[in-house]
Formats: structure tokens, C-alpha cells, sequence
């Protein structure tokens, strides 16, 4: 366990009347970094969080979750933890400041602090001018952040969001990716299940792409570069047969392809290479129109994954 | 167990049972109508004239003439209806508990609000026994104050042999007793019957149904075959009490975060 560490998960797995959910997860989620869980439907994300947040017990394996080991301490583990579910899962017909007061006496904040407490978590989400609303009044971007307010009343060690932005029209989830940020930004760990890839791709530092087990994780880029690794584009005005040997033959490429107009260079270091490349192109009379770097989307690298997954299996 | 945890609960109930109509006419309007429908009868049963009773009318009352001293046949027939009522008084505490424990388990697994309250440190137990005494502790309250409004009014229209009755040692113990375990009974099979269902409605009708047997034991009382004393009373508070502890044996297996979460439907 690394000292950084506030989430070790170690084979953990938990079955379901014959049916593995997870299985075997090794996942480390580092203190002040947002860490996304991706995975289709039924990959065992929210059964996951339930184990991580002592919800549920796992079948074997074991987590220690901010110090505390599973099934040992399960108590001070919900009291470390926060959760957004992903049903906010309010009182609908109690106000919107009762549904936190409760929740503050239920975390064990002393009576002289609940009104303050509620009442910076609702200023910081903006809803302190509807906290006599009954929840049920509200938008559903507004229970969401209700719901985030929620769980951050007892200021946790570790947040879990289950799918924050799912049913949330984009202003609301531009609410919820903001505040998300700003917990980001004061170093709260975060762990965000979600299937919105543009999402994760935005807001996490790394991804682990589960199904029932854990495919890989580590950073986006690093994901795709381990995937694809580095590739520029280069777009000429017209291409020549030697072109394409002369790019093939220096040192420092490991691939290249015609595409159309475009030469596809797989190359290691393009910061480094690229004026090698470019000068090499050059001497041999090429018109360089564009050269951008080959992108790759979180989708793209997800899908791969699961796919890849699925091989292995 | 913590009880500011436990109080918690028991408030956020309250507040949002008293929210919800059904449940607030329920606790208001029904023990009002079962505290004046009884009242009536007892007022109209004493402009009956004296002559039209005859003995044998008595029938199975006869039991209450000689446990409580009872000289006029009216009285005699009084007692019995009065006796019928005190069941009357015994199925509050059975009803209002099944609807206020039932609208909020069903409406908390309706609205998902199950899982983010099981997320937070409490205990099951101080969730169990928060929604218990949210649910039993209004009912038993309303009853117990219902019969002493009956009891005092009663003497304004009808015999004081029968405001005696009404007064005895007996028929307070039975209130007394029978109510809470009515109301543990009724909270605990409106736990179980709320694990199974999605509907507040179902979940009455069905818990409804299933204490509907417990009202078999009345009919020996109806044939004039049993006489509501102490010791009918204190030997049914005990076969309730254990018939209390099995339903909550089950009710507590079931109130455990694993199965809510995993095996509620």
C-alpha cells in the first residue's frame, strides 16, 4: 500500500446468488485525485462503490478505505465517506434544509454547528434561498446538488459520485462538473462512476475501465498512448512514393501510413522528432499544408479496453 | 445504540408523516370517529326502556353480572357493548402504526432515499427502532388518550356502573398492556410486508389481511364464552408479546443493510 494511497482494494469480489459482480479487484485511488470507474451496464461499478463504502460486504477479498478495513470498521468507514447515489434519494416532502439536518445529526455533527454547516453547504451550492422548499419542489440539477451537499456535509475524506450528471440537463451537469472541479481543486478524493466519457475525460486523473474485473487503469493519455501510442498527421499537397520511404527510414519512426493526403507517423517523442520529420519532408520538395497530432478519444480508448477485456477473458 | 441518532429518525418520521395526508387523517380522524361512534352508542343504549330487557336477553354478557357486580340487566348489556368497543380501542393501535410504518418504509423505497441514509453511520437497530417508536409511539399515545376521553365522557351518557367498568383495573391494564404490543406487532409485519411491495396501499391491505386472524380471538367474547378481565388480558399480552418477538425476529433479519439493498424488491 502506497503511503498516498486512501483506497486499497485487494481481490475483492463479491457474488450474487452465483453471479460474480466483481471479481478479484486490485485498485489503489491515491489521496486528492479524482478517479473515474468506467464500465458498461452490469460491470460492477455501484457494486463496487457499495463494498468500498461498507455497504455491502464482499464475498472475499478485503479494502481498507482511509485506514480503515472492511468489515472491521465499518462504521468509521461510512463516517469517512460520502456517497452520491445515483438517485439523489430525498425526502421529498421535508425542506430542503431539514433533508441536511438530518443528515448532519445522522454524521454526528454537534447540535451547535448543524445550522452553520447546513447553511454553508447550501450558500456553496446556491440554494440556500429555496431551503424551506420541499425538496420535491425542486429541479432535478438542484436535488443533484442537494444530493452533493448530502454528502459533503461531514467534509469525508473520499467522495463517491455514482453518475452525478446522469437525467441532468447540460446546464445542470455544467453545475454539477463545476463544483466537482472546484472539490478537485481543494485536492477532496474523488471516486466518479460514470458513463459519460467526455465527463471523465474532463474531471478525472485517472480511469479504471471495469468489467466485473478491472481491465486497466491509469491516466488518459497514458491509456492512450499505451493503447496507440504517439501519432502526427501530416497533410501534404501531394504525395509521393518516396515520401512515404524516406519518413519510413528515419530512426526515430515506428510506423507510417498513407491515408488520402495525410502520412500518419507513429512516433515516440513528435516534440522532439517532429522538426527531423519535417526538415526530411522538406529536402525532398514536399508542401506541408497541416501537421497536427492524431487524437484520440476516451471513447475510443474505452471501447478498446472493453473489447480487450473481453478477449482476455 | 445512539440515541440523538434514534431521535433524529424519529423526527425526520414525524415531519414527513404528518406531510403526507393519508397518514395525518389516518392519525387524526379515525380515533376521533372511534372515540364518538362508541360514545353515541352508549348514549342511545341508555334511552332504552327498562321493561324491553329482559334476562335471557343477556345472553353472552352474562359473564360481566358476576365479575363486576353488575345488579340492572341494561348495565349488564351496556358493559357488553362497551366491551366490544374496548376491541374497538385495540385495533387503533394495530391500524394507525401499519399505515404511518408502512407509507414510510414503501415511500423510502419508492424514492431511494434507503441507500444514501444507509451510507451514514446508524446503526439498522437505531433505524429500526427510530421507525418503531415514530410509528408505535403516535399510536399508543392516541389511544391511550382516546379511552381516557372515552372513559370521561362516557359518564355523561350512561350509568356509572358502567363508567366503573370503563375504569377498572382490568379494562386499564388491557388497554394499558394490549396497546404497545398491538402496535410492535402492527409496525413489525408492516416492515416485513413493506420489504415486498412498491405500493403503500398494497402494503395496508396486505398487512391489513394479515393481522385480520388476530381478530379470531375476539369471537369467543362474542359468544359469551370469555369475559375481557385481568387475566384474559395478561395471558393475551403475553401470547402477543411472543407472537411480537417472532415477527420482529423476521422483521430485523430483513432490516439489515446487505438485504435491503440487495434482496428489497
Amino acid at each position: 500500500m502506497g503511503d498516498n494511497a486512501v483506497i486499497v482494494a485487494e481481490k475483492l469480489t463479491r457474488r450474487f446468488d452465483g453471479r460474480t459482480a466483481v471479481e478479484a479487484l486490485d485498485l489503489e485511488v491515491r489521496r486528492g485525485e479524482v478517479l473515474g470507474l468506467l464500465g458498461p451496464n452490469g460491470a460492477g461499478k455501484t457494486t463496487t462503490v457499495r463494498m468500498l463504502t461498507a455497504l455491502i460486504a464482499p464475498s472475499s477479498g478485503t479494502a481498507t478505505v482511509c485506514g480503515f478495513r472492511l468489515g472491521e470498521a465499518d462504521d468509521e468507514i461510512r463516517r469517512h465517506v460520502g456517497i452520491l447515489t445515483e438517485i439523489p434519494g430525498l425526502y421529498e416532502r421535508l425542506s430542503v434544509q431539514f433533508n441536511l439536518e438530518l443528515y448532519a445529526r445522522l454524521y454526528g455533527i454537534p447540535e451547535r454547528e448543524v445550522g452553520a454547516r447546513v447553511e454553508r453547504y447550501l450558500r456553496l451550492l446556491g440554494l440556500w434561498e429555496r431551503r424551506r422548499d420541499p425538496a420535491g419542489t425542486l429541479s432535478k440539477g438542484m436535488k443533484q446538488k442537494l444530493a452533493i451537499a448530502r454528502a459533503m456535509l461531514h467534509e469525508p475524506e473520499v467522495l463517491f459520485l455514482d453518475e452525478p450528471t446522469a437525467s441532468l440537463d447540460p446546464e445542470g451537469a455544467q453545475l454539477v462538473h463545476a463544483f466537482i472541479e472546484q472539490l478537485r481543486g481543494e485536492g477532496r478524493t474523488i471516486v466518479l462512476c460514470t458513463h459519460n466519457l467526455a465527463e471523465a475525460d474532463r474531471l478525472c486523473d485517472r480511469i479504471a475501465v471495469l468489467k466485473q474485473r478491472l481491465i486497466r487503469v491509469d491516466a488518459p493519455e497514458r491509456l492512450r498512448q499505451a493503447l496507440y501510442g504517439r501519432a502526427i498527421r501530416v497533410q501534404l499537397r501531394q504525395v509521393r512514393p518516396e515520401y512515404l520511404e524516406a519518413v519510413r527510414a528515419l530512426p526515430f519512426v515506428r510506423d507510417v501510413q498513407l491515408q488520402g493526403q495525410e502520412l500518419q507517423v507513429r512516433l515516440d517523442d513528435p516534440e522532439g522528432m517532429n522538426p527531423a520529420l519535417v526538415r526530411r519532408l522538406v529536402e525532398l520538395g514536399a508542401e506541408i499544408q497541416f501537421i497536427r497530432e492524431e487524437e484520440h478519444s476516451l471513447e475510443e480508448v474505452y471501447l478498446d479496453l472493453v473489447r480487450q477485456g473481453e478477449a482476455e477473458r | 445504540m445512539n440515541w440523538m441518532r434514534v431521535r433524529a429518525i424519529v423526527w425526520k418520521e414525524w415531519a414527513d408523516a404528518f406531510r403526507n395526508r393519508l397518514v395525518f387523517f389516518t392519525l387524526v380522524f379515525m380515533p376521533l370517529l372511534f372515540t364518538i361512534l362508541p360514545l353515541v352508542n352508549l348514549y342511545f343504549m341508555g334511552r332504552l326502556p327498562t321493561e324491553e330487557v329482559d334476562a335471557n336477553d343477556l345472553g353472552p354478557f352474562l359473564l360481566y353480572q358476576a365479575r363486576f357486580h353488575l345488579g340492572d340487566p341494561q348495565d349488564v348489556i351496556r358493559v357488553g357493548m362497551a366491551s366490544i368497543y374496548l376491541i374497538i380501542f385495540l385495533i387503533l393501535p394495530l391500524m394507525l402504526p401499519m399505515v404511518m410504518a408502512t407509507d414510510s418504509i414503501v415511500s423510502e423505497k419508492v424514492s431511494k432515499s434507503l441507500e444514501p441514509l444507509l451510507a451514514t453511520p446508524i446503526r439498522v437497530t437505531e433505524l429500526l427502532v427510530g421507525k418503531g417508536l415514530a410509528a408505535a409511539g403516535p399510536a399508543v399515545a392516541v389511544t391511550w388518550l382516546c379511552y381516557v376521553l372515552y372513559a370521561g365522557l362516557a359518564g355523561l351518557v350512561t350509568s356509572q356502573a358502567v363508567v366503573r367498568v370503563l375504569w377498572s383495573v382490568d379494562w386499564l391494564l388491557g388497554i394499558g398492556l394490549l396497546s404497545p404490543l398491538m402496535a410492535m406487532l402492527a409496525v413489525g409485519i408492516g416492515i416485513l410486508v413493506s420489504s415486498r411491495v412498491n405500493d403503500t396501499r398494497t402494503a395496508q391491505q396486505i398487512g391489513g389481511f394479515v393481522v385480520l386472524p388476530l381478530m379470531l380471538i375476539f369471537i369467543p367474547m362474542f359468544l359469551g364464552r370469555l369475559a375481557l378481565t385481568a387475566t384474559v388480558f395478561v395471558v393475551g399480552a403475553f401470547l402477543l408479546a411472543l407472537l411480537d418477538g417472532v415477527v420482529w425476529f423476521f422483521a430485523v433479519a430483513l432490516f439489515q443493510r446487505e438485504t435491503i439493498l440487495t434482496r428489497w424488491k
